[in-house]
């Protein structure tokens, strides 16, 4: 079965992500061409799930009690897959900032305050649920504070995801454009 | 190899679970510090709140669902708030005179991702105009 083989221009983990599946070749090097592509289409459909879905349930004067808490939690285990399948650019980041001049610092800053953002509004959000966990039997002690933190959260967190979605455009348009057009969908097969 | 990418996989969900709770448990210890003072007003004095291991207990408060009962371990002083599901407290489906909501939040999440794509293009541009020029410039 042929392997993909990563792309020179990414060998040394920069992140020119211009390419479709480039980031999946490099994080995946023994993946073939199909497992890339349906890696591709994860990633893109649950981060368009997540972008989505965050604005719908930030609106809670749109979506009521019941929508946002649900879809609070849909995104909460959408937001750990997502996390999970782009874990291996977190460590070679990581490593890349200790160099002197390592790129990427505004990415990795942006996402790391997305990370701490997101984890307490979910979190917040599970704290002073009304309407998902006391369906569940479930009844937490709460406090004023985990109301405080989720309205915070949720305002920093709405300025951070369209941050995050805006650096990495190219990848976004590339992938976009095979995947929602006829002529891409045929030029990927 | 395929049960290798799995077990990656569950490796990595698993770190990720991880970092998570930390955070988690960074809210908690914030909540329980001084600081959690900047982002929750000090209650007003007087109020007549009963203070347990030194807080005041009025700020917590549990929600029950009707005909919910209370579970044990509740500290003594916790505010019980009966979630009135019949009164639309719980709305399940959308509220369409709340559409504008919606539009707003769409428009704010637009110009915020716009700018950062202005400012991208902008920054490679520049980027590529000085590695051009310093690659056409003749050596000193």
């Amino acid at each position: 079965m042929p392997m993909a083989q990563p792309p020179e221009a990414l060998k040394d983990g920069s992140m020119d992500d211009t390419g479709v599946e480039s980031l999946a070749e490099v994080q995946n090097p023994g993946l073939t061409r199909r497992q890339i592509l349906a890696k591709t289409r994860l990633d893109f459909w649950l981060d368009a799930f997540i972008l989505a879905g965050y604005v719908f349930a930030y609106c809670y004067d749109f979506t009521g009690d019941f929508t946002h808490e649900w879809l609070g939690l849909a995104i909460g285990v959408a937001f750990v897959l997502h996390l999970t399948l782009h874990w291996d650019w977190v460590l070679r980041t990581t490593r890349r900032l200790l160099r002197p001049r390592g790129q990427d610092k505004l990415i990795y800053a942006v996402n790391l305050a997305l990370l701490l953002a997101m984890t307490l509004c979910i979190a917040s959000g599970v704290m002073i649920s009304r309407a998902a966990l006391p369906e569940m039997g479930v009844f937490l002690v709460t406090s004023t504070f985990w109301n405080r933190l989720h309205i915070l959260t949720a305002e920093i967190t709405l300025y951070l995801v369209p941050v995050h979605v805006g650096l990495r455009w190219r990848w976004i348009v590339a992938v976009g454009r095979r995947l929602l057009t006829r002529a891409g969908q045929r030029a990927s097969r | 190899m395929r049960f290798w990418r799995s077990l990656k996989f569950w490796r990595h969900l698993v770190v990720v679970g991880f970092a998570v709770a930390v955070v988690v448990a960074l809210g908690v210890v914030w909540e329980h510090s001084s600081a959690a003072g900047w982002i929750t007003p000090p209650p007003p004095p007087n109020a007549g709140r009963v203070a347990v291991n030194g807080r005041p207990a009025a700020n917590r408060e549990i929600r029950l669902p009707p005909g919910g009962k209370l579970p044990s371990g509740v500290p003594a002083g916790t505010r019980v708030v009966h979630i009135n599901q019949s009164a639309g407290d719980q709305g399940m489906w959308f509220d369409l005179s709340q559409v504008g909501n919606l539009t707003h939040t769409v428009e704010v999440v637009a110009a915020v991702m716009a700018w950062v794509v202005v400012y991208d293009v902008v920054r490679r541009r520049v980027r590529k105009a000085r590695r051009t020029a310093s690659a056409s410039s003749p050596e000193t």
